[in-house]
């Protein structure tokens, strides 16, 4: 499992792997339990690595499919950790398509874990518009990450109005300011 | 500084010991030397190539070696030699590059063609007078060499020694594990049964071969001494002292220990023949496994001098 003290140690086995296995230089935009962990946001463990895209340029790009050094360098990652397979993956890369919050990019927190591996990781506020969508869309461990992150009445709002670009249908709008009202944002679901 | 488990420290026992491996075995084969000789059986090919991987770290050996090739080339078959030599001067699985390197193999190639290499060799073995003595093959772990005095430098020698030590197997082994080509094997191993040298058993698709004990003349020699399967020994510590040596992993246990478990299974084959146990890697996540398992692994090294 991945926990905020051995992540240091995952990420510099995987610059490590890359630089052996004959690999470039790559940036990874995660998101998920890692950066929670990562940014000590939140305190708990995970199974895996959710890799956003790549960072080239300013911009956050799809990757589609990891090249294969990538491949080799993450096979070896999880055999030395004990690790599930697919430990590192592209889960939430549709995420590109249907848009990210506003401002994202620049509020990206960028570790460096030697010559190959550079990890941004999507910020507290970012979570918090992820979580809110993640909570509403499946639920469980989703709501309570996002209020671990203690979100104000102003980010959960403007994580609200984010969401609702996401699925435009009444009938999320419904379970939006349903899930306010249950979690004590009376206040705010009246905004929505 | 370097403490006791640190890769610094594997490096310099590491290559200590391979060293000495090396000088006990050629030492059993003539060259003048304070250490003591080996008591393990000699495999001459695998001890060539595994002398070239060193050749670098101790020069007065290499150029030792390279005089005894020059006075007894006779004794190393070159066609073993060669089909040996493919898995350490190709690029290697796990390292990315030859175990041995291409100037210090085309050395060997250039000493064992003796058409060209003909004025290199007489100054060579006029120097060799001073330093060498012939292999007195009465040895017994130079089985080998006596085989090959009886039997001439061809696949016979291998093919007894694998059943002596082995006690019987099938072409295909024999001739995966020995290094010739399975026809030729096949071959011998046929026109032997036919004259009852060996004993053939059908067993599945495969045929079984042993030698018949009561022709069996030399296990006097081969009792005195434990058999090492060397081509595969060689290759795991030639991995292991050119990653000790070398960036990116000489500096780093998390990077050594990968490799740790990478080579694992060829380790614990090896390992089988005197029953040492190797540390689980699932038991030892990320660097955590360098400690134990590098210790293991000079132990293995230590056990075959």
């Amino acid at each position: 499992m991945i926990e905020s003290k051995n992540l240091e140690l995952i990420f510099t086995a995987l610059d490590r792997q890359i630089s052996v296995s004959s690999g470039a230089r790559i940036s990874l935009v995660v998101c998920g339990g890692t950066a929670l962990a990562a940014l000590q946001l939140v305190a708990r463990t995970t199974k895996d690595v959710d890799v956003l895209g790549s960072f080239k340029k300013g911009q956050i790009v799809k990757i589609g499919v990891f090249p294969e050094w990538l491949k080799a360098a993450a096979a070896k990652v999880e055999r030395d950790f004990n690790l599930p397979a697919d430990w590192l993956n592209l889960g939430p890369e549709s995420q590109l398509d249907t848009g990210l919050p506003k401002g994202l990019l620049k509020r990206l927190v960028k570790k460096v874990y030697g010559n190959f591996l550079t990890i941004f990781f999507i910020s507290r506020i970012d979570q918090i518009h992820f979580k809110l969508y993640a909570s509403l869309d499946r639920g469980g461990y989703h709501v309570e990450d996002l209020f671990k992150l203690n979100p104000s009445e102003v980010e959960l709002l403007a994580a609200s109005r984010w969401v609702l670009t996401q699925d435009v249908s009444v009938g999320f709008r419904m379970i939006l300011i349903s899930f306010l009202k249950k979690h004590g944002y009376e206040k705010l679901a009246g905004k929505i | 500084m370097a403490t006791k488990n640190s890769p610094a420290k594997f490096k310099e026992y590491l290559q200590e010991g391979f060293l000495v491996l090396l000088w006990r075995q050629w030492r059993t084969l003539g060259i003048t030397a304070y250490s003591p000789e080996t008591k393990q059986l000699i495999d001459l090919e695998a001890l060539i190539l595994a002398t070239s991987i060193a050749a670098e770290q101790d020069q007065r050996l290499w150029t030792a070696v390279i005089r005894w090739l020059a006075c007894f080339q006779d004794w190393v078959n070159q066609a073993r030699l060669k089909r040996m030599s493919a898995a350490f001067i190709k690029p290697d699985e796990y390292l990315k590059k030859p175990l041995i390197k291409k100037e210090i193999w085309q050395e060997v190639e250039l000493l064992l063609s003796t058409t060209l290499s003909s004025k290199k060799t007489t100054t060579n073995t006029s120097r060799a007078k001073r330093t060498l003595t012939p292999p007195l093959l009465k040895k017994p772990p130079l089985l080998q060499l006596y085989l090959r005095g009886i039997f001439g430098v061809n696949a016979r020698a291998e093919l007894i020694l694998f059943l002596l030590v082995n006690g019987e197997g099938n072409s295909n082994q024999i001739a995966r594990e020995t290094f010739y080509d399975q026809k030729n094997i096949y071959v011998i191993l046929e026109r032997w049964a036919e004259s009852g040298f060996v004993t053939k058993e059908s067993r599945g698709k495969q045929n079984q071969y042993s030698l018949d004990s009561g022709d069996v003349f030399l296990q006097s020699n081969i009792s005195s001494s434990s058999f090492w399967s060397w081509p595969p020994f060689f290759q795991l510590y030639s991995r292991l002292l050119i990653a000790a040596s070398s960036p990116p992993w000489s500096n780093d246990p998390y990077l050594l220990s990968s490799l740790f478990r990478d080579v694992y299974p060829q380790a614990m084959s090896i390992s089988k023949k005197n029953r040492l146990l190797f540390p689980d890697p699932k038991l030892f996540p990320g660097d955590n496994y360098f400690p134990p398992m590098s210790q293991k692994l000079l132990d293995l090294l230590k056990s075959s001098l």
